[in-house]
């Protein structure tokens, strides 16, 4: 992590204002008692935002670091392993649990996947995956009585 | 009570205590089974047992459970229960430089004395101690969940201002859906799916477990460190060695926990997250805390377990339950016909003392049954290659979201949160501090919107938040842990100057 990144602490200023702002003027809508702790929230945000822009702005001189905070990823990974986890989880009501665990299992796995894996190994991965699944299943829906989908 | 302590020993309660503690230790050690659904699945098994028995049962599983999530907090920086988000803080960073087999024992050593701190305070302080739960009101509620939040200012030394903007994140996420008190319905877009608020267990699980399963797959190195002489034992002389010098931490976090304990509603990951500040705020090396401090593990998990035996004080002397588990246990006993109340202990004793006989015998069951299970899991999770790993936390983080309300939607929410924490834990945002606030902002805003209304009523409002001496006694505690950083430094100033 890329904590004390001047870039990083204007990015969060930036979403931290915008989020601040937009909550504030929600608070409009509520009843008082509703608005209380959501307005408290809010320009607490607000102020910090405030004070984290003005603290970089201050430090501007200072060139201590500065290294990109999306340097040393591997982004076709990153994104594999995005689409597969929101796929999981859109998936798993309409195709149901099973099925949607056993892509899932096989996806992250290849995204995680690096050295050169002989047959047998493969092999074992495989079957490892599928006791865990089983494993979890039998857990899940027939000793804690969950009603998997 | 001599007749209690042979009951408890029978050899049916003492193999329900340590088949209790096996099965709460495994169930809350996966992210997403709370110690609340460990006793919850267990309470029918129990109603064809006798009384003592069935509640034995039902303690061993509900403390195992408190412990159990410690592993999933050391080994894959995913508290496996709320009460185990302190432990991650610092067990997670011990675990990242090869010392999460210390860790784990560590932990089982804390929780162990822990327990046996509240469960002890049941068996002999029950009564005095359940009047404290009478004293504390919805402004007392209020200032413990903002001393809570203070601890935002501990985690995040250096960096207070981003814990501070992290914090109100989370107490913005708290504020979604229909408000505690008033009912507005807030931040909802418009979907009926928020109607109910952020569930803070997916929450939790993707905050903490998705950026580490993002990080295990993009970069290339090893999980945890290793060391060769890992794979040898359990490091149990050094851990106890730790333990002695930390003895005050460890008896004061017992006596947070149990003391947090008895207030209902407050539960384990309060008196964690008390009983954490409290130990970097007295310690001389707070620096290290957030870093791999044995101290932070230490009195995060003797925290969390105590707050069993105190949460069964109310429970049982008042009928008002400490925790959600005791809720559930409170239930069974009125399913065997067990009148809770100040007379429980004169005249249904018998029960009673086995019962907490059985709960400390249980507790002590801990230390071998903890010792063995972390051994096995750390070496798990260290042994086994990335490509199988990372899928199975995955299927963990998908499984235990959906399982705790049964809820596709909340996989769908521990997945956005996930992917929005790694982005904000890239631009220095932690998730400690967001999952702070949404946990403590439920009891922050019913303490004070409740407050205010009772405070209006009585036409004076000030009062009735600064004039109660817990109040009081919160708030200070609240500003000397907020002012403490700039005491400390100062302090340490002084002192460079003086020896130049």
């Amino acid at each position: 992590m890329e904590l004390g990144s001047k870039t990083g602490d204007l990015i969060a200023a930036a979403l931290a204002l915008a989020l601040g702002g937009y909550a504030l003027s929600q608070t409009g809508e509520m009843s008082e008692l509703g608005a209380v702790f959501p307005t408290t929230a809010a320009i607490v945000l607000i102020l910090a935002a405030l004070g984290l822009a003005l603290r970089v702005v201050l430090r501007r001189g200072d060139n201590a670091e500065q290294r990109s905070l999306w340097s040393g990823l591997e982004w076709p990974r990153l994104i594999g392993l995005s689409i597969t986890l929101l796929a999981w989880a859109l998936l798993l009501k309409p195709i149901g649990f099973l099925p949607v665990a056993a892509l899932g299992l096989l996806a992250v796995g290849i995204t995680a996947y690096r050295e050169r894996m002989s047959l047998k190994a493969f092999a074992l991965h495989l079957l490892a995956a599928a006791a865990l699944l089983a494993g979890f299943y039998g857990l899940f829906a027939l000793v804690l009585r969950v009603p998997l989908p | 009570m001599l007749e209690s302590l042979v009951a408890a020993l029978s050899p049916l309660n003492l193999a329900l205590a340590l088949c209790g503690v096996l099965a709460g230790t495994v169930i809350g050690a996966l992210p997403g089974l709370s110690a609340t659904m460990a006793v919850a699945v267990l309470v029918p098994f129990t109603f064809t047992m006798d009384p003592a028995s069935g509640l034995i049962a039902l303690g061993a599983v509900y403390t195992g459970a408190i412990y159990g999530g410690a592993y999933a907090a050391i080994l894959v920086n995913t508290p496996g229960t709320p009460a185990a988000i302190a432990t991650a803080m610092d067990g997670f960073p011990m675990a990242k430089r090869g010392d999460g087999d210390l860790a784990v024992t560590l932990s089982c050593l804390a929780s162990v004395v822990g327990g046996l701190v509240g469960a002890l305070a049941l068996l002999f302080l029950a009564p005095p101690l359940s009047q404290i739960a009478l004293a504390f009101g919805p402004v007392e509620y209020f200032w413990l969940a903002i001393f809570g939040l203070s601890l935002i200012a501990t985690l995040s030394a250096g960096h207070t201002l981003m814990g501070i903007i992290g914090g109100c994140i989370g107490l913005l996420l708290s504020t979604v859906g229909s408000a505690v008190v008033g009912g507005d319905v807030r931040y909802t877009f418009g979907q009926t799916q928020l109607l109910g608020g952020i569930p803070i267990i997916p929450a939790m699980i993707g905050l903490y477990c998705i950026p580490v399963l993002i990080d295990l797959v993009i970069r290339p190195e090893a999980h945890l460190e290793r060391r060769s002489e890992q794979m040898a034992g359990f490091r149990l002389i050094e851990a106890l060695g730790k333990v002695w010098r930390a003895k005050f931490n460890l008896v004061r976090s017992a006596v947070i926990g149990t003391a947090v304990g008895i207030l209902p509603a407050a539960g384990g990951s309060v008196a964690g997250l008390v009983a954490y500040t409290e130990a970097k705020r007295t310690s001389k090396e707070s620096d290290k805390f957030g870093k791999g401090a044995t101290d932070g593990v230490i009195a995060s998990e003797a925290a969390n377990s105590a707050t069993v035996g105190g949460g069964f004080i109310p429970t049982l002397v008042l009928g008002i339950p400490g925790t959600p588990p005791d809720a559930i246990i409170l239930g069974a006993l009125l399913v065997q016909g067990i009148r809770t109340g100040p007379q429980l202990f004169t005249q249904q004793g018998d029960i009673v003392y086995t019962f907490v006989i059985g709960l400390i015998i249980a507790t002590m069951l801990m230390l071998p049954t903890g010792l063995v299970v972390g051994r096995y899991a750390f070496r798990l999770i260290i042994s086994v290659p990335k490509t199988a790993l990372a899928p199975g936390i995955a299927l963990l983080t998908v499984i235990g979201s959906y399982a705790i309300e049964v809820n596709t939607v909340h996989v769908l929410m521990m997945v956005g949160l996930g992917l929005v924490g790694w982005v904000l834990a890239r631009i220095g945002l932690q998730a400690s501090p967001i999952v702070l606030g949404l946990i403590l902002g439920p009891i922050a805003e019913a303490g004070f919107v409740q407050a205010w209304l009772i405070g209006g009523a009585q036409g004076n409002i000030p009062a009735m938040f600064f004039g109660r001496p817990i109040s009081l006694a919160i708030i200070a505690l609240t500003l000397l842990t907020l002012g403490w950083p700039f005491i400390a430094a100062w302090r340490a100033k002084r002192k460079a100057a003086g020896a130049a």
